[in-house]
């Protein structure tokens, strides 16, 4: 049954509103390792999200079909859920859009390249991950509102590891492009490489506080945490150290960070959300001072404003949301550093952050620096730290903006005094 | 589809010169009722419906997938446009296999009304408020998962099965003075709501609510080197990440694991015996078939320390120079199969649990672990602990909190020194190439020589 169809069916059967947002995602997906392919996929979904409302009420649902199955679903969700809040459909239909369509886009040039990927001496394995999505986001509802928006991301991922004497090393890179020929795969494999012939020389750290550089993955998942205890639910809860923090001053003064939707440079460009909410670019930290937490449509009118265009997957979640970056580049900052380690990856599950407190900590991996010099990489650390120190004892910020794929834009940032627990040689 | 309509898409797609093909077609609905302090908050639902095409050659796979089922004759091209000769297997005649009997769901989630799933989301909160005032909020859930499956592939083979999970899950937060904390327990079976039979829901509830209120109290610790005491059940988890992963064909065949190497030699003590089976009726990561058509198998990973199989799928075969352990599985058809656990669990030992204690001056028990991640390359591993105590002199004696983790997986299977015959199992997801996909972990209680735990510096 097409959309339209369903919206009609929805209409016979006594439902008030009908919003329907398709996602329609055509992804392919290679791996390879070594020269070898592993993964060689296509995967073309469309996936349907229902918003019904009825005396209301707003209940919805996910399906990758349309048919009149669904509809006792509707109607068990409109007797059984308490607490709605209704929807409100998005009614102006001035901007509708043509359909528009997926391009073919030919990879083979870098699969190519992959699985022609020279190992240096002591690389044992190279890994890489070419994942091409092209989606188009379409919302239809029942006051004839029809509009799309298509965003194509490229995800790189080259995960090397290095051995010597026996003992392995790792490291790894993950990258989203908006166009095919920003991606250098050389340049990229080239660096991953040295990056992890550079911790075959493990040293033990001593535990106490450093000065660190957080690589953009690092922050990449900082960020993350950033947006989980921005988000309104969490402040709903009473589950985030950042509740009634608004326009107070919690971050260093140089730390700017902002969500950008509309921005079409960065690879989660939504000119509107889930729930056809018209997105717009904010500040979330201006000059240190928390500026907006992130809300959709029921967690907005709880609290008695609009949406803020943040309903993406049935969560609220950011889209572009990135820290600005400096003027420092990588050397400047390892010889501003001096002294110190560079944190190049951490290992750590999403359940250690306490977002009541904001405190996490994780195993870390990078490099030790000595008079401005990389010496060693750091043998087995943890690093113990929370949100608030982290992001108020920033000294630098690199000029090293990378994406990943949940749409969050990192730089390296020079931070003082993190606790490490190392072992003593 | 009929067998016939699948046999013709085998026939073609293998007609350019691919050594093996297979269909994967799937329906399956999520269905999650959730109370959030008193009220019906949502109820959600996901529900998908499509099918996935491989093919390989030598091993090397292609896979195409869509929810679009008119899409099947653009993929059967797309993939036969992968080879150039002509064809080199039989034609393919599907003969249909019956799966195992191992899911037999008595009561099936929709034969139990509504209301009575409410009634009892609504009795586990009423439980947990009237256990303590300190207890907050309380959110419980119902997950319903059910699942069918048709699979087809060039070795002749057609089979199709059914799954079922139900899942109670519970998050209750305590708060005193100006201090939060929040806990979380599950508890699922591969079975319909006859897993109310199964659990006492009022030792459920009350024992997550003693241990958050007991984790108000908790203290810091400073990280280092000490003994631990792993609890029975889910302190599974830790050889699941740390070696469960690296004995899957996926990372042993291409050499990527510290394992792979390390058949029939020693790689444990001689206390650890590690098993995974398939095959335990009713289970929460048992299967009836896996998800290329092979049957489910109990398979003695490591015994007495040595290391005697590996979990291997269909399409690592010619590469492990074994069969199938039945071990193909995978999220969905958006995903091709990969080898993975499904029942995982040590073996248990006759150690006595009030030696383990004794044996220990200073040390922390670990009640209950929360997620964990490990790097199959590199064998690191980092876990965080959601309820510990610190030992002293053979005895419990303070909650601690903020602690994780961290070692190798060459290490750790070498310092496990103690373990007691109180195996029970426990369920979870994993997440891997394949997706998110249901397993059961299992331990006995057990003690650890010394692992570097990270704690306040």
């Amino acid at each position: 049954m097409n959309t339209l169809d369903f919206i009609k069916l929805c209409k016979s059967n006594g439902y008030d509103e009908i919003q329907i947002t398709v996602k329609t995602n055509k992804t392919i997906s290679f791996s390879s390792i070594n020269k070898d392919v592993e993964n060689d996929d296509i995967d073309i979904t469309t996936s349907y999200y229902i918003y019904i409302t009825k005396d209301n009420k707003t209940i919805n649902l996910s399906s990758e079909y349309l048919d009149e199955s669904l509809l006792s679903i509707i109607e068990e969700k409109l007797i059984i859920i308490e607490e709605t809040t209704k929807l409100e459909l998005k009614t102006d239909t001035s901007n509708n859009n043509e359909e528009i369509s997926l391009d073919d886009i030919n990879i083979n040039d870098i699969k190519e390249q992959m699985l022609n990927a020279t190992r240096l001496d002591n690389i044992t394995y190279i890994e890489n991950y070419l994942d091409v999505s092209s989606k188009i986001i379409r919302i239809i509802n029942s006051y004839g509102v029809d509009i799309s928006s298509k965003s194509e991301t490229f995800e790189v991922g080259i995960v090397i590891t290095a051995s010597k004497d026996n003992k392995p090393v790792s490291d790894t890179t993950d990258i989203v492009f908006i166009k095919k020929e920003d991606i250098n795969y050389q340049e990229l494999l080239n660096k991953a490489q040295n990056n992890a012939l550079a911790k075959l020389n493990e040293r033990n750290i001593k535990s106490k506080k450093y000065n660190c550089i957080f690589k953009p993955m690092v922050v990449n998942t900082m960020l993350s945490y950033l947006e989980l205890i921005i988000n309104a639910n969490n402040i709903e809860k009473d589950m985030t150290i950042l509740k009634d923090k608004l326009n107070q001053k919690i971050f260093s003064d140089n730390l700017n960070i902002y969500e950008e939707p509309l921005n079409n440079n960065l690879p989660g460009y939504r000119l509107f959300d889930d729930e056809a909410v018209l997105t717009n670019n904010k500040e979330i930290i201006t000059n240190g001072i928390l500026k907006n937490y992130i809300y959709d449509s029921k967690t907005a009118k709880k609290a008695n404003i609009e949406s803020t265009g943040n309903s993406y997957n049935n969560e609220i979640e950011c889209t572009n949301l990135y820290i600005k970056p400096g003027n420092t580049n990588e050397e400047d900052m390892i010889k501003y550093l001096d002294h110190g380690l560079i944190i190049t990856d951490i290992m750590m599950s999403r359940s250690s952050l306490n977002p009541i407190t904001g405190s996490f900590k994780g195993q870390a991996f990078g490099l030790l620096v000595e008079n401005g010099i990389i010496v060693s990489s750091i043998k087995q650390s943890i690093y113990s730290t929370s949100l608030l120190e982290l992001f108020n004892n920033i000294e630098l910020i690199g000029n090293d903006l990378t994406f990943n794929s949940n749409r969050i834009g990192a730089v390296s940032l020079l931070i003082k005094d993190i606790s490490f627990t190392g072992k003593e040689d | 589809m009929s067998i016939k309509e699948y046999e013709t898409i085998l026939n073609d797609v293998t007609n350019t010169g691919c050594d093996f093909a297979d269909i994967f077609y799937e329906e399956a609905t999520t269905k999650s009722i959730n109370l959030v302090n008193k009220k019906i908050d949502n109820i959600y639902t996901k529900n998908i419906k499509g099918i996935g095409i491989r093919t390989s050659l030598n091993e090397s796979p292609k896979y195409a997938s869509t929810s679009d089922l008119s899409k099947i004759n653009e993929l059967v091209e797309l993939l036969k446009s992968n080879y150039h000769t002509n064809r080199i297997i039989s034609p393919i005649s599907l003969k249909e296999i019956k799966p195992n009997n191992i899911i037999k769901p008595k009561i099936k989630h929709n034969e139990l009304d509504i209301n009575k799933k409410i009634e009892l989301l609504k009795k586990i909160d009423t439980i947990a408020r009237n256990y303590s005032k300190l207890i907050t909020q309380v959110s419980c859930s119902i997950l319903e998962y059910d699942r069918y499956f048709k699979i087809a592939n060039s070795n002749n083979i057609y089979t199709k099965s059914n799954y079922i999970n139900t899942r109670i899950l519970l998050k209750v937060v305590a708060t005193k003075d100006n201090n939060q904390e929040a806990l979380f327990d599950r508890f699922g079976a591969a079975m319909g709501y006859e897993l109310l039979d199964n659990i006492n829901i009022e030792e459920f509830v009350t024992n997550l609510c003693e241990a958050t209120i007991k984790k108000l109290d908790a203290i810091e610790f400073s990280g280092g080197e000490y003994p631990i005491i792993l609890e029975n059940g889910f302190g599974a988890v830790l050889f699941h990440e740390a070696c469960g992963h690296g004995l899957e064909a996926t990372s042993v065949a291409p050499k990527l694991s510290y394992f792979s190497d390390k058949l029939n030699k020693q790689i444990a003590t001689s206390k650890v015996t590690l098993i995974d089976d398939a095959s335990i009726n009713n289970t929460w990561g048992s299967i009836n078939i896996d998800d290329e058509g092979n049957y489910p198998q109990k398979k003695i990973l490591i015994d007495k320390g040595i290391l005697k199989s590996f979990m291997v799928d269909s399409l690592h075969e010619k590469q492990m120079n074994t069969k199938s352990t039945g071990s193909g599985r995978r999220e969905n058809y958006h995903y091709q199969p990969t080898s993975r656990m499904t029942n995982t669990y040590i073996e248990k030992g006759n150690d006595d649990i009030k030696e383990m204690f004794k044996s220990i001056d200073y040390g922390v028990y670990c009640k209950n672990l929360g997620g964990g991640l490990v790097d199959t390359n590199t064998g690191n591993f980092n876990f965080d602990v959601t309820e510990a105590y610190l030992i002293e002199k053979g005895t419990i004696t303070k909650p601690l909190k903020g602690l994780c983790l961290i070692g190798t997986s060459s290490d750790i299977l070498n310092k496990v020194e103690m373990v007691a015959n109180n195996l029970i199992l426990s369920d979870g997801y994993c997440g891997s190439k394949s997706g998110m996909i249901p397993v059961t972990i299992g331990e006995p209680t057990i003690k650890i020589s010394s692992i570097q735990i990270g704690g306040k510096e």
